[in-house]
């Protein structure tokens, strides 16, 4: 009998008992949908906070402090002890509230020397008083420090492109992304009209003289839970700091408390453990996003492996069902086996026949669970997205990724296989002498 | 016991129930192993042949017709037929002409779409022999054929076995414990307690 043939007549087998066979489907359905949900639930959130990371940061930088910055809680990963205090080190002394331990101009050189490092750009950190729009009123607002990816994700207009190049937008020029929360009280009508409007901002030099810059929107940013204020192209950055440091003699304007780097964004794990290695015996500490985001994807992955356990209990309990299933067919056709065998079938094509059987339910059972997941799902998470999560634009709480459904549904085959070959064995073992006499 | 069949004879294998005389047929067709002594099939020991080997040749060479009929319900009395041709591997549409072609033989070609469950006892029978005929084998097996049948119909069942005896030289071992039956076959060998007791040629058998 032909691999075909087989499939074929497995195929019409698994349905001679229409009744038993839609059960048992239906235990597998029930695992197998909700493994796909998990799944998706998984997908949704891990796709939702890796967009986040967007807008926190671009995955490709590091950033870097003085190693003593460790213990001053900025970094939260503190050693041991409190550090002793060295008059050399240089401090960004009262501008920014409490004093760090700076980098200077030097630092950065070193740091532009260390393997890895494509480029390093002093972290400027600008406060500005308020921004205003066509209305006339002014709001204050924060601006996020760290340089951000191209593909931060916006409602209209572009993101800001990198400064390493690419992206949809351009970072040159004064251009900033408008959080969605900005747009009417700044008197814009829609996100929309928003885009190219030039808006006004506001920023007080250290001896209290007050300055004013013109920017372009060059977008309006989505509304995410990593809200670490507005998004800045680098040239308005450095026109806030230059008129923030106004009257500064070059000294004091030329330390950061941070600098940030660029490696490959191809780099693998080991790489940029060996940048971070390489920082430390120069004396500072790095953080990639990656590091900032662990714990909270490390959380993620371990709810949604949860989930996912109890769904494979499921699984297992319905693969039960297709011995039982597979048990009684064989009970039932034992005098067909015995003729087949008669009639010259080989053991293997009858072990062949029964776990193909097996895999049939199998594939049924997940096909159907995955597919009425991925349409309930969908239904369920656009009710959300629009309703109670409306808050968090971006946000689809199930996402159906092909690759792990059909994984998915591999899985559930090769149960149903596993699940198939103690009927299968026992139906290959029949005597047909035996199973043609069988009552 | 020994027992020779030569090629194109007709035997019937006589004896009460549980005389030995089913064992011996599966025997014959190499459905079961004996426990001492040899069978040699066309020169070769069965016992020197592999599993593979045992099954192509019983899928090619023997055809099976039994008193229950053993069916595959809820299949055409097309599938039925076919199903030899299937295990060997046939491709669907030379599987199907040959099918038919077996069917007209036994003149069911009508009833090819029918359900088999659907069938009279007679024509369980006869579509039992067609599928028996698909794979053109060279010797049938029939265990106690015309068992399940009334005489009428059973007379049907026994002259187209006979006919297929006679016509395309198919040998034929029935295994029965109808004299009537018994007494057209070339040559009857009664069976007791697992031993031959008597054998005989009916005056026929001239032609070896």
């Amino acid at each position: 009998m032909s691999l075909t043939e087989i499939v074929r007549t497995a195929v019409g087998n698994a349905f001679r008992s229409k009744l038993r066979t839609t059960l048992t489907v239906l235990a597998i359905f029930v695992g197998a949908f909700t493994l796909t949900l998990t799944n998706g639930l998984g997908t949704g959130i891990t796709n939702y906070i890796d967009s986040q990371v967007s807008s926190l940061g671009a995955t490709d930088i590091i950033t870097i402090g003085q190693a003593s910055l460790a213990e001053g809680g900025a970094f939260g990963a503190a050693t041991s002890g409190p550090t002793e205090y060295d008059p050399d080190k240089a401090v960004v002394a009262g501008q920014m509230g409490p004093q760090f331990a700076a980098l200077t101009n030097a630092d950065l050189a070193t740091i532009r020397g260390i393997d890895g490092i494509l480029s390093v750009e002093p972290l400027r950190m600008v406060s500005p008083d308020y921004i205003g729009g066509p209305n006339g009123k002014k709001y204050e607002f924060t601006v996020n420090p760290s340089p951000t990816g191209a593909n931060v994700a916006v409602v209209a207009g572009a993101s800001l492109g990198g400064s390493s190049g690419g992206g949809t937008g351009t970072s040159e020029g004064r251009q900033l992304l408008l959080p969605t929360a900005y747009v009417e009280p700044l008197g814009f009508a829609s996100p929309a009209a928003a885009v190219g409007a030039t808006v006004t901002i506001g920023v007080s030099d250290v001896f209290g003289g007050k300055h004013e810059l013109e920017a372009k929107v060059a977008g309006v940013q989505e509304d995410t839970i990593f809200a670490f204020g507005m998004i800045v192209s680098e040239g308005l950055t450095e026109a806030l700091y230059a008129a923030q440091t106004t009257g500064l003699p070059a000294a004091a304007a030329e330390i950061y408390p941070v600098a940030v780097a660029r490696f490959s964004p191809t780099a693998s794990t080991a790489q940029v453990r060996a940048i971070k290695a390489s920082l430390e015996e120069h004396g500072y500490v790095g953080q990639t996003v990656a590091d900032q985001l662990g714990t909270v994807n490390t959380v993620i992955n371990g709810i949604v492996g949860v989930l996912n356990a109890f769904a494979v209990i499921a699984l297992i309990a319905a693969s039960f069902g297709i011995i039982n299933t597979l048990l009684m067919s064989v009970q039932e056709r034992t005098r067909e086996i015995g003729l087949m065998k008669a009639m010259g079938m080989g053991r293997s094509r009858i072990f062949a026949l029964f776990t193909t059987e097996a895999v049939v339910i199998g594939f049924l059972g997940s096909a159907i669970g995955s597919g009425i997941a991925i349409a309930l799902g969908t239904v369920i998470s656009s009710v959300l997205a629009n309703g109670p999560l409306k808050d968090l634009a971006g946000l689809r709480v199930l996402e159906f990724n092909p690759v792990s459904v059909i994984i998915v549904i591999l899985v559930v085959m090769l149960l149903a296989f596993v699940s198939g070959t103690l009927p299968a064995a026992r139906a290959a073992r029949l005597d047909p002498i035996e199973a043609l006499r069988y009552e | 016991m020994s027992i020779a069949v030569a090629a194109g004879e007709s035997v019937a294998i006589v004896g009460k129930s549980g005389s030995g005389k089913s064992t011996l047929m599966h025997l014959l067709a190499l459905l079961d192993t004996p426990d001492d002594g040899r069978i040699v099939v066309e020169g070769t020991d069965a016992r020197s042949l592999s599993a593979p080997a045992l099954n192509k040749l019983r899928n090619s060479a023997f055809g099976f017709v039994f008193q229950q009929f053993f069916m595959i319900p809820n299949a055409s009395v097309l599938e039925n037929v076919v199903l030899p041709l299937k295990i060997a591997g046939m491709p669907r549409a030379e599987r199907t002409a040959r099918g038919m072609e077996v069917l007209r033989q036994v003149e069911m070609q009508d009833k090819a779409r029918n359900m088999a469950t659907a069938l009279s006892g007679g024509q369980k029978q006869r579509m039992v022999i067609a599928r028996a005929l698909a794979n053109e084998p060279r010797i049938i097996f029939a265990d106690e054929p015309t068992g399940n049948l009334d005489s009428a119909t059973g007379a049907v069942v026994e002259d187209l076995l006979f006919k297929l005896n006679a016509e395309h030289g198919i040998t034929l071992v029935v295994v029965t414990h109808d004299e009537e039956l018994a007494e057209r076959c070339d040559r009857r060998v009664y069976i007791k307690d697992g031993r031959i007791v008597d054998s005989a040629a009916t005056a026929v058998e001239v032609r070896r």
